[in-house]
């Protein structure tokens, strides 16, 4: 089997290379035997890949611990869902699965476009090709995934206790899946760049491939933080460590792009931005796995760390030169036909967002590695940690928070002084309205304010959006008003799944200003029968106990939680000791309502049965996970192919052939 | 219109500036704990460290407790401890000398950019109003008189907008 796997990884890095030549030779030459030859190599190492994949999966299930990564990073007491799962609990077959996903996505991209836009094809060939063939000489050269022991041990050394986690499960494909989803689009960008097809082909090609990037990235990101909120046990969930900073980048930078690319749609203006944001996004994919896995800057993500760093960034090197290189090259092509009218527009309004997300981004980047920075000028060591970013970040996200509703009610080209009036008046008097109310209900923290009163805002506009919509398409089809905004969102899912998405954003905003600022925390050491108190929530001790197999020990205190003296549940936090490694975790309880979350975690309990316990009351932070659902769905309505866009796409297709 | 619009971007740039000082006539131990990064490894500030048992975190918030109760000020705990681990402890740069640039430069790199984009958007209508109009592109060619007109022409290409789709 070991055999199998190797053959075929070395296999794949040939046909890789040659997906590239092939493909490139194909363009240059217009050989079109040459294009289905590239494109066929591209499917056949994603063949080969999944073979490589498959032996490796074989080899975790079985405890093949003669294979050096199996006996490092699984047990036989491992349970068989996370030896499936070890796949991505180290370097090398992270690695594996990062380029299964990617040589999987490319063959979609490739049979998706089997009878279309058949002059970029060889380009995103030969662009796909490139990064698998970089990955895949990582695999062959530098960490060979089925490397062998001379000594096999007998029992492997496990999986680390943190990655033992259902989100730990479903956080690192989805995150890989946002990663790796932009190489089709900047594939694209590339054919475009080179082809000189420099219109909105490319563009909305691309669009559901991003919009896809896009998805995974934000749920790797939710699931990442919810992992953080349920293992990590310290009552929150972002931390600003420099791996969570590498995944926040591209996702910044890639909303940035699908709002500015709207422009370019609509008004053929931005070319250049929107090359640059794509080429900084599929940049930042890459920086991100350089960041996860050079151990250049220290991080919390420490179980991927190795010397890959210096290779990684000639690859981001080779990446940067040849994409600006080639923007360069086609600049006075990307000028575009039109500007911009007035800075009161809703162009303008989404210059100001795309400036506030790039500001975001670089902010991010600049705290994650101004540390290295230091100690490379001064040669003294600093910590850049979460009250920098929070300080540098937070007023940003405001003002990002306040133009998600200024952009959809600000007319385009022109925004008159009646338009102003007419748009603007009650969402702004609502907006100081909650803000006031915020104020005299006790809150006194300006950022919280400012968040409620700009949600409110936006939470306005959106719906005022949806119900003129609804009146005048019930008006005009004499439609009931739900079938109107049923109607709407049929009609224009783009438009309105936007306004959804914005909606589970505002959410967001709300979960992560309120929990953060008006987070209550107590630490109690009581007996059993003893009580104590937390915000409204009185928990007693009640028992404790102590379980055991071959794979760890718990230990589990019974809290029973009481509101106004009633009952409402029972909590049961543990403390988890695993053997192999040797190493404690917790696993914190919590009850979850959409007011606040009791969150508890159990420190400790000695031999007289004496516990320790830290409790936290977070407010409203049911409303970031339930954002991230919301975002789900509004991102559903927007990527969700409508028989009006495929009759549309058809119809595009069928005379582009009959040309 | 551009001096309004810088106005109103100033404004926000004041507003937004403003959330982030936090002015305080002293700082709790909470604040202390934040300033502060744990030295276990975990990556955290010592108030949000998870360890419950931390050989670092746990002694330092008994410590910035006793020292407030003392008399002490949050500055002097902190520099206590800048003194004795150097400055990797601290949570965040502290704004002077080479790390003032930490927080200077992402703003200063937004308020560059947004400057360049004001200075071109208004070169380029600089350009327009020199420029003879463009005969194949009515909407934009015919010159605007009026608000009404403007208002019309806005509503006009909403409406076309909204055909489109």
């Amino acid at each position: 089997m070991i055999t199998i796997g190797n053959l075929a990884l070395y296999l794949a890095l040939a046909t890789s290379l040659y997906a590239v030549v092939a493909s490139i030779y194909a363009a240059q030459a217009h050989r079109g035997e040459f294009v289905t030859s590239g494109e066929r190599a591209a499917y056949a190492t994603w063949g080969l890949i999944s073979i490589t994949t498959i032996v490796m999966l074989h080899a975790l299930v079985t405890n093949d611990f003669s294979i050096k990564y199996v006996a490092a990073y699984t047990s036989t007491t491992l349970p068989v869902r996370f030896r499936l799962t070890a796949l991505w609990g180290g370097m090398e077959g992270s690695l594996l699965f990062w380029t299964l996903i990617l040589t999987t996505l490319t063959s979609l991209a490739l049979f998706q476009n089997r009878c279309r836009n058949r002059e970029l094809m060889p380009y995103v060939t030969a662009t796909a090709a490139t990064v698998t063939a970089f990955f895949v000489s990582l695999l062959v050269f530098l960490i060979p995934p089925f490397a062998l022991l001379k000594f096999p041990p007998a029992e492997g050394t496990d999986l680390n206790p943190l990655l033992q986690n259902y989100w730990m499960q479903i956080h690192p494909p989805a995150l890989y899946l946002g990663y790796v989803s932009w190489t089709i689009p900047f594939g694209f960008a590339i054919g475009a760049l080179a082809t000189g097809r420099l219109d909105d082909l490319w563009i909305r090609t691309s669009r559901r491939w991003c919009l896809m990037a896009w998805f995974f990235l934000s749920l790797g990101n939710l699931f990442g933080a919810r992992w953080a909120y349920e293992v990590l046990g310290w009552g929150g969930y972002w931390a600003w460590d420099p791996v969570e900073n590498a995944a926040f980048m591209p996702l910044l930078t890639g909303t940035a792009y699908l709002h500015s690319v709207m422009i370019q749609e609509r008004k053929d203006m931005l070319k250049v931005w929107n090359m640059t944001l794509i080429i900084l996004t599929f940049a930042l994919t890459i920086f991100g796995t350089f960041l996860t896995r050079s151990g250049v800057i220290s991080s919390v993500h420490s179980f991927t760390q190795s010397g890959l760093g210096p290779y990684f960034l000639t690859f981001l090197a080779f990446v940067l030169l040849i994409s600006f290189g080639l923007v360069a090259f086609r600049i006075r092509e990307l000028r575009p036909r039109h500007q911009l009218d007035s800075l009161l527009s809703r162009e303008s309004a989404f210059l100001f967002n795309n400036l506030l997300f790039v500001g975001i981004a670089f902010a991010t980047l600049w705290g994650t590695i101004f540390p290295v920075l230091s100690e490379w000028v001064r040669g003294v060591k600093i910590t850049v940690g979460p009250p920098f970013f929070n300080r540098v970040n937070g007023p940003l996200a405001v003002a990002l928070l306040l133009l998600m509703g200024i952009g959809p009610i600000i007319a385009w080209r022109r925004a008159t002084f009646r338009n102003l009036v007419d748009n603007f008046v009650v969402p702004t008097a609502l907006g100081l309205a909650v803000g006031t109310a915020g104020f005299a209900c006790g809150m006194r923290s300006l950022s919280a304010i400012l968040v409620v009163s700009f949600s409110a805002f936006v939470l306005y506009t959106i719906a005022a959006e949806f119900h003129s919509g609804a009146r005048a398409r019930g008006a005009m089809l004499q439609e009931s008003y739900m079938s109107a905004i049923l109607g709407l969102m049929r009609k224009n899912q783009r438009r309105y799944g936007g306004y959804v998405i914005h909606v589970g954003v505002v959410f967001m905003f709300l979960g992560v200003t309120m929990s953060s600022i008006y987070r209550t925390e107590e630490l109690h050491t009581v007996k059993k029968g003893e009580q104590f108190t937390i915000d409204r929530y009185t928990l007693k001790y009640m028992d404790s106990e102590n379980k055991e197999d071959s794979h760890m020990a718990q230990l589990i205190a019974t809290l029973d939680v009481y509101e106004n003296g009633k009952q409402i549940t029972t909590l049961h936090p543990e403390k988890r000791f695993y053997k192999r490694p040797e190493q404690p975790a917790t696993e914190v309880d919590m009850r979850s309502t959409m007011r606040d979350d009791l969150y508890v975690v159990l420190g400790s309990i000695d031999d007289q049965g004496v516990a320790t316990f830290q409790a936290y009351v977070n407010p409203l932070v049911w409303w970031l996970w339930f954002g991230g659902v919301v975002l789900v769905i509004g991102t559903a309505i927007a990527a969700f192919p409508s028989k009006a866009a495929t009759l549309h796409e058809r119809a595009r297709v069928t005379s582009t052939i009959r040309r | 219109m551009s001096k309004r619009i810088l106005v109103s971007v100033a404004l926000l740039a004041l507003l937004s500036v403003g959330t982030t000082i936090d002015v305080r006539a002293e700082m709790a131990a909470s604040d202390v704990e934040e300033a502060l990064t744990c030295q276990c490894g975990c990556g955290l500030t010592v108030h949000s460290c998870n360890h419950l048992e931390c050989s670092f975190a746990v002694p330092t918030r008994k410590n910035i407790a006793e020292s407030l109760a003392r008399g002490e000020t949050g500055e002097q705990i902190i520099d206590r401890y800048k003194l004795k681990y150097g400055e990797k402890v601290l949570s965040s740069p502290l704004p002077r000398g080479f790390n003032l640039l930490a927080w200077v430069a992402p703003y200063a790199g937004i308020f560059i950019i947004g400057t360049l984009m004001l200075l071109r958007f208004r070169r380029r209508s600089r350009q327009r109003t020199l420029e003879p109009p463009d005969e194949t592109d009515g909407l934009q060619s015919s010159s605007p008189s009026s608000p009404e007109l403007d208002r019309w022409r806005t509503q006009l290409q909403e409406e076309i907008e909204e055909l489109k789709r």
